[in-house]
């Protein structure tokens, strides 16, 4: 039965054209539509504007959905390349840490240290050696300065070093020694200024002699800039 | 764009008020007669009117074109800049198609082959656009496949912005958010009742401005 109240006569249209009357309600429906041309055209219109909200309801989904999709692209793009920059942070705030923070490890230390440590036993035994008494006392005076090194008195080290640098007859193996050491006991002294003098010195000396490893180049050459930035 | 759709909706109403079920199933038949691939249920769910099943096909659909797009635009004078509004637009224009039943699925053609076309000619425009290359490179027997590009539905929403604010409030709710009549009448503070006489007057506002604008 075709609803009286204007309302219902609305909603009954809409039902019609989502497919929601029974069977029997739809003979009804279709019989007005046959003989009410005001209905016909009623039903017409609202089915018209329904199809146009639903088109741009869907538009918009569609419009919504391309957005969000490409801006989830642009995210996981952006998340990679920020993974990238992140781990690349980490790995030069690490160099930098290590470089500014871990000691210089002169490669041949131990090596001297024992050497050093036997010739002056030798001495303090008075066994006899072949050694001058210039080489004995440069041997000596090696030896404590790299004992101040390490028992973190560079001060010390700093006084016997520099005597030792002041020899004339020193072979360019031991002189290099002597400087690299110095280089670090005034770096764990805080005179970035010396280091970097006695540094140029070693590298106006000629060919490298005194082995010493690239990282602790590395570290003696940013040791000396960090030093001297922060002071 | 607007005459067609008006032409095509007033056409399918008529038939659909007069015989809906038929008129479905014949559509149903000649859309299927039409597809062997796969790309079936995509087709399918780009088509459909349910939100979220639309809304994971053209999120489907997006990703496909983005990698056609992706490959087209970087081996053509592009940078990867340039590919999101290349995607956008094809996409658009490729749901527009199928929507409007102009999308017609050949068996030899697999739909990757129909997109790379549409792409391709979009890309084409563009740089025909900025004339930084000549066309002849790329301009194949393909493009010729491509359909013209003008359903853009920016004169319905035209048509829908004349209607007053209280109106579009509650058709936006009703379709675009897919609230009931029930939450929309608490959330406007009307009655029910209200509501609903409300979005029918709106409705037959929008009509008739349709129709004025038709004429």
């Amino acid at each position: 039965m075709r609803p009286t109240d204007q309302l219902q006569q609305w909603e009954w249209i809409e039902a019609y054209y989502q497919n929601k009357l029974s069977t029997d309600e739809r003979l009804v429906f279709e019989q007005e539509l046959a003989t009410d041309a005001q209905f016909r055209q009623t039903a017409l219109r609202l089915q018209t504007a329904d199809r146009a909200l639903r088109d741009l309801s869907l538009d918009y989904t569609v419009r919504k959905a391309i957005r969000q999709e490409l801006a989830q692209g642009r995210l996981f793009r952006r998340l990679r390349l920020g993974r990238v920059v992140a781990a690349g942070l980490v790995v030069i705030g690490l160099g930098i840490t290590y470089l500014t923070f871990d000691r210089v490890d002169l490669q041949t230390y131990r090596d001297d240290v024992m050497l050093t440590q036997r010739y002056r036993d030798l001495d303090d035994t008075g066994q006899e050696t072949v050694m001058t008494p210039q080489q004995r006392t440069f041997y000596r005076d090696f030896f404590d300065a790299q004992a101040f090194l390490a028992n973190g008195q560079p001060d010390m080290a700093i006084t016997n070093l520099e005597n030792l640098a002041r020899v004339d007859s020193l072979r360019p193996y031991f002189r290099q020694a002597v400087q690299w050491h110095l280089i670090n006991a005034y770096l764990l002294n805080n005179q970035p200024d010396n280091a970097e003098a006695t540094l140029l010195l070693l590298d106006q000396a000629g060919a490298p002699v005194y082995p010493i490893h690239l990282t602790d180049r590395l570290k003696v050459w940013w040791q000396i800039r960090w030093q001297k930035l922060i002071d | 764009m607007y005459a067609l759709a008006e032409k095509k909706i007033t056409a399918c109403s008529k038939k659909m008020l007069l015989s809906p079920a038929i008129a479905e199933y014949e559509c149903e038949s000649l859309i299927r007669s039409c597809m062997t691939s796969q790309d079936l249920t995509l087709y399918e769910d780009l088509c459909s009117e349910e939100p979220r099943r639309l809304e994971a096909a053209t999120r489907l659909l997006t990703r496909r074109v983005k990698t056609i797009a992706l490959r087209i635009v970087m081996g053509n004078s592009g940078a990867r800049s340039d590919v999101d509004d290349l995607v956008q637009d094809t996409v658009l224009a490729v749901w527009q198609q199928m929507k409007s039943g102009r999308y017609e699925v050949r068996h030899d053609t697999p739909l990757d082959a129909y997109l790379t076309a549409v792409v391709r000619n979009k890309w084409l425009k563009t740089l025909h656009k900025r004339s930084t290359i000549a066309l002849t490179d790329l301009s194949e027997s393909i493009a010729d496949e491509v359909p013209p590009e003008h359903y853009r539905l920016s004169s319905l929403e035209e048509t829908f912005a004349q209607l007053g604010q209280a109106c579009q409030q509650l058709l936006r709710l009703f379709y675009w958010e897919g609230y009931t009549l029930d939450e929309i009448a608490r959330r406007i503070g009307i009655s029910m009742d209200a509501a609903k006489m409300r979005k029918f007057r709106c409705m037959l506002r929008l009509e008739e401005i349709l129709r004025t604008k038709k004429q």
